[in-house]
């Protein structure tokens, strides 16, 4: 890929993540640490078509953007959400490896969901609250990554497998 | 748009298997084990009369508003072995051992109670 429409790219997806992640912060969740994870989507397709080094970008971008927008730039949410989402970026970018032959995008995001929960968790253990007491979420955290896991991958799927999209993002310039 | 089946492979199959049974494992785990109580306080009338260990072995007499009950302490569980009062619910209740459960016997106004924290004493995570 030529560099400027790489930058061009990236920084096309990151605005779109950045969007699903203030969206997301919109919606009012019924427990305080519900929530979809939506903006994992484009984690996934930046995996998908490019590879880790763009999918970290778009990460940092779209979390630091995100947070500023919202008004929460280094507030403890802004250090959970980048440390999940690049831990659960390197670990998707491990599993891609062997995507359409061993997993599709739905089995890689669910994979993302957790790796991001479970990384969160124990941030939320090691910085913020240091009682053993927090790891009695686990079991509600792996039943929310299957079901945000799951959601997001089949949104990722058909967003990667659209023509339309496909065409407006990787148009060379 | 294809059935979702065609679309799962062999492997997300293996990771939602995965990720559910130890969801189901954890979610069994952390309900059974840990919220044990190390001590039990018995109360008549409201006010406490005992504050026992759970981790020795005895039998204690309460003096109820009907007459005695027998309560005994052994592994860790407490329980009313017999009472004075008609209906038999105490007894009935069978062997506590988790924090917050209690044993009542409303005749005899007796309660027993295993102490200890909450759980859960986290207020709120969110992401």
């Amino acid at each position: 890929m030529k560099s400027t429409s790489r930058y061009i790219n990236i920084a096309m997806l990151s605005a779109a993540g950045s969007v699903l992640f203030i969206v997301e912060t919109l919606i009012e969740a019924p427990f305080p640490w519900i929530r979809l994870g939506l903006a994992n989507i484009v984690t996934l397709i930046a995996l998908q078509w490019w590879g880790l080094k763009e999918a970290f970008a778009v990460v940092v971008l779209r979390v630091f953007i995100g947070s500023l927008i919202i008004g929460r730039l280094f507030h403890p949410v802004f250090f959970l959400s980048i440390s999940g989402s690049l831990t659960a970026a390197f670990v998707m970018a491990l599993a891609m490896q062997y995507n359409e032959k061993l997993f599709s995008l739905i089995g890689i995001s669910i994979i993302g969901a957790t790796v991001k929960n479970m990384t969160q968790l124990s941030v939320v253990y090691l910085i913020y609250i240091r009682q053993i007491t927090v790891f009695y979420l686990i079991p509600l955290f792996l039943f929310i990554s299957i079901v945000s896991g799951f959601l997001v991958g089949i949104a990722a799927l058909l967003i990667s497998k659209s023509s339309v999209i496909s065409t407006i993002y990787r148009t060379q310039i | 748009m294809k059935r979702i089946g065609q679309i799962l492979k062999i492997g997300d199959i293996f990771v939602i298997s995965f990720i559910s049974i130890s969801f189901v494992a954890t979610f069994f785990i952390f309900r059974l084990l840990p919220n044990k109580g190390w001590f039990a306080s018995i109360y008549v009338n409201g006010r406490q009369v005992y504050h026992l260990s759970l981790m020795e072995k005895k039998d204690v007499i309460v003096m109820g508003a009907q007459g005695r009950v027998r309560v005994r302490i052994e592994d860790g569980r407490i329980w009313v072995v017999e009472s004075t009062c008609k209906q038999k619910i105490c007894v009935r209740s069978g062997k506590i051992s988790r924090i917050g459960e209690v044993i009542v016997c409303i005749p005899n106004r007796v309660m027993i109670r295993i102490d200890g924290k909450a759980r859960l004493d986290v207020d709120g995570v969110t992401m």
